[in-house]
This record gives C-alpha cells, sequence and structure tokens, in this order.
C-alpha cells in the first residue's frame, strides 16, 4: 500500500481550512453588527425630515391667529424656545441677525413657546430683541407634531410645505440663512 | 349514653349529592359568565390611554414610558394621546402617529428590523457552525478502522 506522504502543503492546506472555520463566522458577526449600527445610526435622523409639515393655527403673542396653510409658496421658519432654557438665550441674538437679513425674502420666521408662561415668552421676546411672530401652544400640540424632544429646535418647512430640515439644539445665522436658501431650492423642485 | 342511630334513606342521600353537582354547576357557570362579562366589559377612557402611554417611550427622560415620566413632555404626550383616543384613533393608529413624529425609537418595543432577526438566530448559527467544526476536526483526527496497525 503507497502513503502518500504528508508535506507541508498539506499541513499548510488543513491549517488553512480550519482557520477559515473559525474566522468566517467572526467576520460574519462583526459585519452583522456593524451593519446593525450604522442602520440604526441612520434611523437617527430626525423622522419628520421629507414629510409634510403638521399643519397648525396657533394665537400669537400679539393676538392674531398664525395659521401653516396661509404660508404655502412661503419658506417658514419654526423656532420652539421657552424663556427658561438657556441656550435660547444664546441663540436669540443669532436668530435676530438671520431675521434681519431673511424677512422680505419670501421666508416667515415663527417662534413657538414651549411649556411657558405668555407674560414671561412675551418678556423674554422684548429683551432679547424678537421681532418676529411668537406663537403659544398650548399643550405643546404643535412641538409633539413636529417630534420636538426639547428646546431649542429649529424647524425648516419649503414652499411646498416640506419639512427640509429638523435642528435640535441652538442654531446660528449662517446656518438659517443656509437652510432656507436649500429649501427654496428644493421647493422649486418641487 | 344512648347513641343515636339515623337511619339513612339511600335515596334521599343521592338527591343531595345531584342538588349539590346541580349547585357547584350553578356556581361555576355564574362565576365564569360574571368574569367573561368583566374581560369583555370596554376599557375606560384613562385605560386605554395609560395602555398606548405605557408602549411609548419619553423622548426627554431615556427609557421610561410615557405612561411612567412624570416629566412635562410626558404629560403633555399623555394629553395628545387622550384627545386621539377621544377621537376615536385605534392603539396602532396612536403609536403609528407618533412613530411619524419621532421615528421608531418613539416606542419602547421597536418592531424588529431585517438586522434583529438575523441577530436572533446569529448564537444558534455560531453553534451550529461550531459543531460542524468540531465535529469535521474529530473525524479527522481520528484513525478510521481499518488503517489501524495490525
Amino acid at each position: 500500500v503507497s502513503a502518500t506522504p504528508i508535506t507541508s502543503a498539506h499541513l499548510r492546506g488543513a491549517a488553512g481550512r480550519r482557520l477559515t472555520l473559525v474566522v468566517v463566522p467572526i467576520a460574519a458577526v462583526i459585519a452583522l453588527l456593524a451593519w446593525g449600527l450604522v442602520a440604526r445610526g441612520a434611523g437617527a435622523r430626525p423622522a419628520g425630515i421629507g414629510r409634510p409639515a403638521p399643519a397648525f393655527d396657533l394665537r400669537s403673542l400679539d393676538g392674531g391667529d398664525v395659521r401653516l396653510a396661509d404660508m404655502r409658496g412661503r419658506v417658514v421658519v419654526l423656532n420652539f424656545w421657552a424663556s427658561w432654557c438657556g441656550p435660547c438665550v444664546a441663540e436669540a441674538p443669532q436668530l435676530a441677525d438671520a431675521w434681519l437679513r431673511l424677512r422680505g425674502a419670501r421666508v416667515e420666521m415663527l417662534g413657538v413657546v414651549f411649556q411657558d408662561t405668555t407674560a414671561s415668552a412675551a418678556s423674554f421676546a422684548e429683551r432679547h430683541g424678537m421681532t418676529w411672530p411668537i406663537l403659544m401652544d398650548p399643550g405643546s400640540r404643535t412641538a409633539i407634531d413636529y417630534g420636538v424632544t426639547g428646546i431649542p429646535e429649529t424647524i425648516v418647512i419649503s414652499p411646498s410645505g416640506i419639512v427640509t430640515q429638523h435642528e435640535v439644539g441652538a442654531v446660528t445665522a449662517g446656518q438659517l440663512l443656509r437652510w432656507t436658501q436649500n429649501a427654496t431650492t428644493d421647493g422649486s423642485r418641487g | 349514653m344512648r347513641r343515636r342511630m339515623v337511619r339513612v334513606d339511600n335515596g334521599h342521600v343521592r338527591s343531595l349529592r345531584s342538588f349539590a353537582i346541580a349547585s357547584a354547576s350553578v356556581a361555576i357557570v355564574a362565576v365564569s359568565l360574571l368574569a367573561g362579562g368583566a374581560r369583555q366589559r370596554p376599557a375606560s377612557l384613562d385605560q386605554r390611554v395609560d395602555d398606548v402611554a405605557a408602549t411609548i417611550r419619553c423622548p426627554a427622560c431615556g427609557d421610561l414610558s410615557v405612561a411612567d415620566s412624570t416629566s412635562s413632555l410626558a404629560v403633555e404626550m399623555r394629553g395628545s394621546i387622550r384627545d386621539a383616543v377621544r377621537a376615536g384613533r385605534t392603539a396602532d393608529q396612536i403609536r403609528a402617529a407618533f412613530v411619524r413624529r419621532y421615528g421608531e425609537s418613539i416606542l419602547l418595543v421597536p418592531p424588529p428590523n431585517g438586522v434583529d432577526r438575523v441577530a436572533r438566530f446569529a448564537p444558534l448559527a455560531a453553534l451550529l457552525v461550531g459543531i460542524a467544526a468540531l465535529w469535521s476536526i474529530i473525524r479527522r483526527r481520528a484513525p478510521a478502522i481499518g488503517d489501524r496497525p495490525a
């Protein structure tokens, strides 16, 4: 009986197969977990972006009714804030700067008061030169409709009524100028 | 002391037994009907609100549900759920509306996606692969009976 001699090539082949049996499942599990993490990360984007903006009809501090439906054809910036919110104090001058540059450019900026009293909101708005319409949101229904989790949060709506931006945290005037410009472009496409 | 012997009539015993069985049957049926009635009674508005709120995560308070959290946002969200229940929306419709606004992370138990389903079976698959690898190694190492030296 002739026996085939076991060469080092045979040994390398057996070891390689064994290594493959161990490495491939481990690599597959790691790849799966990485994919899961990436997929979850992508889901962290605010859910409302790309969807029609929820309708609202809110009373402003000066007593008028403000309806989103009346603003079709213009970019709308919704800024949720409160007088008790620290970052809102820092954000107010940025909003005022953006409003100076945007008003008259078919852009509406609206402040939506989040869980605050009318008196405190009015006092804060006057102190920080917030000359754009400030709306009260009883029961936070509009905030909940827009998926607001805290303040400040800012939402940009295109002229065709689609949410194009949802920013959690304070924004700058530069960001607002860019986002409103993008929303105008999106709106002209739609 | 005189012991009293009571003569028991067999027919009397039988009728007593029948009466006891009939009473027990009636009692069981009555209890079942009452329990069934209690189950079928429509849940109150508060109960329906709580049932939905218990499945919605409070977005400002970690892993607490809107039903369990005392934060002001959770209170407002319970109010929003109450409005929706009053408007006749079902629990699933209300949850779907919250998912549209906040994404699937707003649900305390999000529906499993493809990765979750695969990950659930990954340990079993790994075990099977391990057993197969072990079996292959053992088979290769054990010399065949015919190969043993005489």
